[in-house]
C-alpha cells in the first residue's frame, strides 16, 4: 500500500506507477473504488478523536492520516496525471513514517522495548533525510530495506497485541485480536505491494490487491479503536452473560470477601488490566479495600470517603506520572484521588487508574478500581457493566450472611426446643417428684387417721388413740406444710416474684438465732453445735437469711452421725461474705454433689436420715442466687461436707453506732440469754441507743441505780431473782419509779406485766420495728433531767411554730424550728432529734415528701413523726402517709392541748396505753 | 413342717420408720380372719429383705419402691426368679404414675397398692394373697416332706 511517487524506482512506486498507466481498467476502478471507501473510514476516526480525544485513537487517527495520505495523492494522479516533488517527497515521508505509528500504537497498549521505538525511529529520520537531499525517489535497494523493516516491525507488533488478548476476555480480546488483525493486514499489503517489483505483469493485480488488504487493515482498526455502539452493546452483553454466570458459579456459602474477590479477578480479566481492586465504604465512615487482584490487598487500611469521591468524579483514566508525584497532568486532579491512586499503582507498579462506581443495593458506595501500566481497550459500557456487576456480587456476598443467619436461626431454634424439651421433662419429673413427696405423708395421716377411727369409744365423744398415732400424724402434716412452703418459695424463685429485702444484717447475731433455734435438736442427736463468726455485715433479706442458714444447719444435722460436729464459720472478703457451715457426716460423693442443690435429689443413705423434703438445699441455692451470691460445697465421702454459702456483704462499719450512740438515750438491759442480748443490743445500737446489759436482776438494779437510763428492757426468766421481782423492786424504788420498763420476754403474761407498771410488753420473738418504735416515744421524755430531748418543728407559719414552742419548752422539751421541708430534712439528719412535727403544706418540697425521705433515710427512720395538718386528711394522703408518721395532729386552737396528750399517751402510759407493739403507730 | 407354721408370715421391707409403725399398728388392728394370726418380719433395706428371705419362710412380702439402696422392683424379681413357691409379692408406693404401675407390674409383684393406702384396701389385699399362699403352702407341704 505503500505509494512512491512515479518516478520512483522503489519497487513499491513503480508497482504503483506502472499499473496505474497499463493495468486493465477492471482493476484500476477496483483501485480507485476502494481509495474512495478509505476516506468516509478516515472521517469517521478523525470524528471520534476529536470528540473524546486520547493518546491511542490520537495514533490510530495519525495512522489514518498517513494512509489517506497516499490514497488522496494516488487519486489525485489519478486524476490530475504527475503531481508536484514537494507533494511527492511529503507522502513519501509519512509512507516511512507508518512503521514508527505503528509500534507506538501497540506500545500503548502493551509493553513494547524503548529502544526498538527509538531504533525505529532513527531509521524513519534517516530516511527521511536521505529522501530530503536526494530529492529523487529511494533507490529499490532502499524501498526493499524499508519494506523489510516495515514487515518486521509491523509483525512484531501484530504478534504483541495477539499475545496480549490472550489471557484478555470479552469486547478487549476481540478488539485487540482486531487491532493485531489490522496490523497483520497492514504488514501483508506491504508485502504484496512489494511483490510488484517482480514484474510490471503482476504490478497492475497486487497494487488492488494491496489497496484492497490495506482497506481491510484500515477497517479493522476502525472497528478495533473506534468500535460502532452496536457492536460495544453486542460485546457488552455477551460479556454481561458471561460475567453473571461466572458470579453465579460461586458457592452459596461463600462470604462477601470471596465474592468481592471473585469480582476483581472477573473485572480484571474483562478489561485486560493489570490489577483489579474493590473499594467500600464501611459503616464507620471509611473505605476500605475489599479485595484486589494482581496486587496484594490492605484490608486494614482505610480511606477517607472523601477520596473515593474524589476518585470517582475524575476523568478516567487517570494517568499518574510516577507513583505518588503530582504532576502538571494531575495538577488538576483533586488531591484526594491521586492520593488514593497513587496507594494503589504503588504495589503494582501501574501507571493509569480507572474507577468504576459500583452500583450496590444499599447505595452505601463503592469503586471498583481499575489499575494498569497501559492503556486498555476498556469502553463507557464495560465500565457499565462492571458497575453493575456490583450489584449483583453485593447480594451475592449478602447470601452468605443471609445463610449463616438462616443457619443461626434453625440452630438457635433446635436448641430452644431441646431446652423445652428438657423443661418439659423436668416439670413432669419434678410433678412425679411431687406426687410421691406429698403421698408419703399423707400415707401415715390417712392411715393413722383411718385406724384411729376403728379404736375402742371411751365414751359417746371420745375414743381411746395411741399417743404415738397422733404424733405421727402431727408430724407427717407438719412435714407436708414444710414441703409445701419449700414449694411455694422454689415457685417465687422460679417465677421472679420472690421479693427480697435486703437489709445490711450483723451476721454473728443472725447466725447466733440460726444456732439457738436448732440447738435442742442438736443436743437431742448428741451432736456438738458451734460457730464462730467474725463481726460481718451481710446484705441479705433478713428472713430468708434465716431460712438459708436454717437450712444448711438442719441438712448438716440430719446427715451428722451422733458424737459428731456442726461448725459455722464465716470470713469477709472484697464486698463478700463466705458462711461455711461444716460437718462431720457421711459426706456426699464428688459423682452426686453436682445433684444435691437439686429439687428431690436426696443422695446417699436416705433411711437413716429421715425428714426433709429434698427441696432445702434447692432453695437454699436458688435464695443465694437471688441475693446475687453462689453456692459451694466441698466433701469427701465419710469425711464430712462443707456448704458456703458467699453473699453481699463485708466488714461491719467500726463501731458504727457509736456515730449517735446514746443520741436518743440509754437503755438497759437485762437479759441473761447472750443469744437474745446480742440481738436486743444489735437493734438498740443501730437505732442510736447507748446499751447497758445486766445478766441478772441484782446487777439490774445496781445499774439502774448508777446509770439512770432512759428505758429499762427487763427479761422475766432470770437465773436468781426472776424478772417480776425486779420489777416492782423498780417500782419501789423512789429513785427508780419513773423509768420506763419495756418487758421482753417469752412469757405470755402481759396482763400481771402491765398492772406491775411496765409500760409495754412484748412477746418474743419481737418485732425489732415495734420496739424500737416504742423506745423512740420513750425516750422522748426528759426524765432523769441529765439530757432534755429535742423537738423538730417544720413548718412556715411562725405562729404555729410559736405556739408548739410556748406547749414545748415549758414541758422540759428543746424546741427547733425548720421553715421549710430542706433544711428540716437538713436538721433532722443533723441534730439528735427525738421528735419531729412536720406540717404538710411547706413551700418547697410538700410535707409528704419530707415525711416520706424522713422514713427512708435509715438516719431519721426512728424518729417518730407526727403530722399538722389543717384539714382533714383524704384517703390518699392516709396512705401515703400510712406507717411513716406516728400520728396527726389538727393545726388550731387544739394544738397544744392535743400534742400534750399524746406525748402523755404514748410515752407515759402505762396500762392505759395497753400493749402497743407499735400498733399505736 | 411344724403346726405352728399356718401362722402367716409377712416380710415388710420399708425404710421409713412411720410407714413401718404404720403398718405394724394396722395388722395389730386387722379383724380379717386372715389375718388374724400373722407375724411381721420388718426391715428397711433391701439387704435385711434378703437376709430374712434367706432365713425365714414368708407368705408374703410387703414392699415400699423407693429404698434407700435401690429400687425395691430389684427385690421383687429376684424373688420371682426364685420360682414356686414364693411368697406373694405386694408393691406399696407414693409413686403411682402409670409407668412405674406398669413397672412393678412387669417385675412381677402380685399387687400394687398406693400410698395413701387405705386400710380397708390393706386388709383386703393382704387377706385374698395370705389366703392363697397359705392354700399353696398346704398343697405343697402335703405333696411333699417339708424341708425346714
Amino acid at each position: 500500500m505503500s505509494d512512491p511517487p512515479v518516478q520512483s524506482r522503489s519497487a513499491i512506486s513503480c508497482v504503483h506507477c506502472d499499473t496505474s498507466r497499463q493495468g486493465p481498467e477492471g482493476g484500476h476502478i477496483v483501485t480507485l473504488a476502494f481509495e474512495a471507501l478509505f476516506l468516509p473510514l478516515l472521517a469517521a476516526v478523525v470524528v471520534a478523536y476529536v470528540r473524546a480525544p486520547d493518546p491511542t485513537r490520537r495514533d490510530v487517527a495519525l495512522i489514518f492520516t498517513a494512509m489517506a495520505v497516499l490514497f488522496i495523492r494516488d487519486m489525485a494522479r489519478e486524476l490530475f496525471g504527475p503531481l508536484p516533488i514537494l507533494l511527492n517527497t511529503t507522502a513519501s515521508a509519512l509512507q516511512y513514517l507508518m512503521p514508527y505509528l505503528t509500534l507506538r500504537l501497540t506500545a500503548q497498549l502493551r509493553p513494547v522495548p524503548t529502544w526498538l521505538l527509538r531504533g525505529t525511529l532513527a531509521v524513519y529520520v534517516g530516511q527521511v533525510i536521505v529522501l530530503v537531499l536526494r530529492g529523487t525517489p529511494p533507490s529499490p535497494m532502499s524501498v526493499a530495506v524499508v519494506t523489510g523493516a516495515f514487515v518486521v516491525t509491523g509483525s512484531l507488533a501484530a504478534t504483541t497485541l495477539a499475545t496480549g488478548a490472550r489471557p484478555r476476555a470479552g469486547s478487549p480480546r476481540v478488539r485487540m485480536l482486531l487491532a493485531a488483525g489490522a496490523t497483520a493486514l497492514f504488514v501483508i499489503a506491504v508485502a504484496v505491494s512489494a511483490t510488484g517489483v517482480i514484474g510490471p505483469d503482476v504490478r497492475a493485480w497486487t497494487r488492488t490487491l494491496a489497496r484492497g488488504i490495506g482497506l481491510l487493515a484500515a477497517f479493522g482498526y476502525a472497528v478495533a479503536f473506534f468500535p460502532p455502539a452496536w457492536l460495544r452493546r453486542m460485546w457488552s452483553a455477551t460479556s454481561a452473560y458471561h460475567a453473571s454466570l461466572d458470579l453465579l458459579q460461586i458457592p452459596p456459602d461463600a462470604s462477601a470477601q470471596q465474592v468481592w474477590q471473585r469480582m476483581a479477578d472477573l473485572s480484571r480479566q474483562l478489561t485486560g488490566t493489570d490489577g483489579a481492586v474493590v473499594l467500600l465504604r464501611t459503616q464507620g465512615g471509611t473505605v476500605m479495600e475489599v479485595a484486589g487482584s494482581g496486587l496484594p490487598v490492605r484490608p486494614e487500611r482505610t480511606y477517607p470517603v472523601a477520596w473515593l469521591e474524589a476518585l470517582l468524579s475524575a476523568n478516567r483514566p487517570l494517568a499518574l506520572d510516577g507513583v505518588g508525584a503530582r504532576t502538571r497532568r494531575t495538577a488538576r486532579i483533586p488531591s484526594g484521588a491521586v492520593d488514593l491512586a497513587s496507594t494503589l499503582v504503588g504495589r503494582l507498579p501501574a501507571r493509569y487508574v480507572t474507577s468504576i462506581p459500583l452500583d450496590l443495593p444499599d447505595g452505601d458506595g463503592g469503586a471498583l478500581v481499575l489499575l494498569s501500566g497501559h492503556r486498555t481497550l476498556f469502553t463507557d459500557d464495560d465500565a457499565v457493566l462492571l458497575g453493575g456487576l456490583g450489584r449483583q456480587a453485593a447480594l451475592l456476598g449478602e447470601r452468605a450472611g443471609v445463610l449463616a443467619e438462616q443457619e443461626r436461626l434453625a440452630e438457635e431454634l433446635a436448641s430452644s426446643v431441646v431446652a423445652l424439651t428438657h423443661a418439659s421433662q423436668a416439670k413432669s419429673e419434678f410433678l412425679s417428684n411431687m406426687s410421691h413427696e406429698l403421698r408419703t405423708p399423707l400415707n401415715a395421716i390417712i392411715g393413722f387417721s383411718e385406724l384411729m377411727q376403728g379404736e375402742e369409744w371411751l365414751d359417746e365423744h371420745r375414743r381411746a388413740v395411741p399417743d404415738e398415732w397422733i404424733a405421727h400424724v402431727r408430724s407427717s402434716g407438719r412435714h407436708l406444710l414444710e414441703l409445701i412452703n419449700d414449694v411455694l418459695d422454689l415457685a417465687k424463685v422460679e417465677s421472679g416474684r420472690m421479693d427480697l429485702h435486703p437489709e445490711p444484717l450483723d451476721l454473728p447475731a443472725i447466725v447466733e438465732d440460726a444456732v439457738a433455734a436448732l440447738r435442742p435438736e442438736a443436743d437431742r442427736q448428741r451432736i456438738e453445735l458451734a460457730y464462730e463468726v467474725p463481726h460481718l455485715v451481710v446484705h441479705a433479706d433478713r428472713i430468708r437469711m434465716r431460712q438459708i442458714l436454717d437450712n444448711l444447719l438442719s441438712n448438716a444435722l440430719k446427715f451428722t452421725p451422733p458424737g459428731g460436729r456442726v461448725s459455722v464459720s464465716a470470713e469477709g472478703g472484697e464486698g463478700r461474705v463466705r458462711v461455711s457451715v461444716t460437718d462431720t457426716g457421711i459426706g456426699i460423693a464428688p459423682e452426686d454433689q453436682h445433684r444435691v442443690f437439686h429439687e428431690f435429689q436426696q443422695v446417699g443413705d436416705r433411711s437413716a436420715h429421715p425428714g426433709g423434703t429434698g427441696l432445702g438445699l434447692a432453695l437454699t441455692r436458688r435464695l443465694v442466687e437471688e441475693h446475687g451470691g453462689v453456692v459451694a460445697l466441698e466433701s469427701a465421702p465419710g469425711r464430712g461436707s462443707r456448704f458456703t454459702v458467699e453473699l453481699p456483704g463485708g466488714h461491719a462499719a467500726p463501731r458504727t453506732t457509736q456515730l449517735n450512740g446514746g443520741a436518743l438515750g440509754r437503755i438497759l438491759l437485762i437479759e441473761d440469754d447472750p443469744g437474745a442480748t446480742r440481738l436486743l443490743r444489735t437493734y438498740l445500737e443501730r437505732a442510736g441507743y447507748q446499751v447497758i446489759v445486766a445478766g441478772d436482776g441484782d446487777r439490774g438494779l445496781n445499774a439502774a441505780r448508777a446509770e439512770s437510763p432512759t428505758a429499762i428492757l427487763l427479761d422475766i426468766l432470770l437465773p436468781g431473782t426472776d424478772g417480776w421481782d425486779i420489777l416492782r423492786a423498780l417500782k419501789r424504788d423512789e429513785a427508780l419509779r419513773d423509768i420506763p420498763v419495756v418487758i421482753v420476754t417469752v412469757l405470755d403474761e402481759q396482763e400481771v406485766g402491765l398492772a406491775l407498771g411496765a409500760v409495754d410488753y412484748f412477746v418474743k420473738p419481737i418485732v425489732p420495728e415495734a420496739l424500737l418504735a416504742r423506745l423512740s416515744r420513750l425516750a422522748l421524755l426528759p426524765e432523769g433531767g441529765s439530757t432534755s430531748a429535742q423537738i423538730l418543728v417544720i413548718d412556715t407559719d411562725p405562729e404555729t411554730s410559736a405556739v408548739l414552742g410556748r406547749t414545748l419548752i415549758p414541758l422540759g422539751y428543746q424546741v427547733q424550728h425548720a421553715s421549710s421541708g430542706v433544711t428540716g430534712l437538713r436538721a433532722a439528719r443533723g441534730a439528735s432529734v427525738g421528735l419531729i412535727l412536720c406540717d404538710l403544706l411547706l413551700p418547697d418540697i410538700d410535707g409528704f415528701t419530707v415525711i416520706a425521705a424522713l422514713h427512708d433515710d435509715p438516719a431519721t427512720r426512728r424518729v417518730p413523726v407526727l403530722a399538722l395538718t389543717s384539714g382533714e386528711l383524704s384517703d390518699t394522703d392516709k396512705s401515703r402517709l400510712n406507717g411513716k408518721i406516728a400520728g396527726v395532729l389538727q393545726k388550731g386552737d387544739e394544738v397544744p392541748a392535743a400534742l400534750q396528750q399524746w406525748l402523755n399517751t404514748t410515752a407515759r402510759a402505762t396500762a392505759a396505753a395497753g400493749r402497743s407493739n407499735g400498733g399505736t403507730r | 413342717m411344724s403346726p405352728s407354721s399356718a401362722r402367716s408370715r409377712i416380710l415388710l421391707v420399708e425404710d421409713e420408720t412411720i410407714n413401718r409403725d404404720l403398718i405394724r399398728a394396722a395388722l395389730s388392728r386387722a379383724r380379717h380372719p386372715a389375718l388374724a394370726d400373722v407375724e411381721l418380719v420388718e426391715v428397711d433395706s433391701i439387704a435385711g429383705a434378703r437376709a430374712r428371705l434367706a432365713e425365714l419362710e414368708i407368705d408374703l412380702v410387703l414392699l415400699d419402691v423407693q429404698l434407700s439402696d435401690g429400687s425395691g422392683l430389684i427385690l421383687a424379681r429376684e424373688i420371682v426368679q426364685l420360682g414356686q413357691p414364693r411368697p406373694a409379692i405386694v408393691a406399696l408406693s407414693a409413686g403411682v404414675l402409670p409407668e412405674q404401675r406398669a413397672a412393678a407390674d412387669e417385675a412381677g409383684c402380685d399387687s400394687f397398692l398406693a400410698k395413701p393406702v387405705s386400710m380397708t384396701t390393706l386388709y383386703d389385699e393382704l387377706a385374698t394373697l395370705l389366703s392363697r399362699a397359705q392354700a399353696v403352702r398346704a398343697a405343697g407341704s402335703a405333696g411333699e416332706a417339708p424341708d425346714r
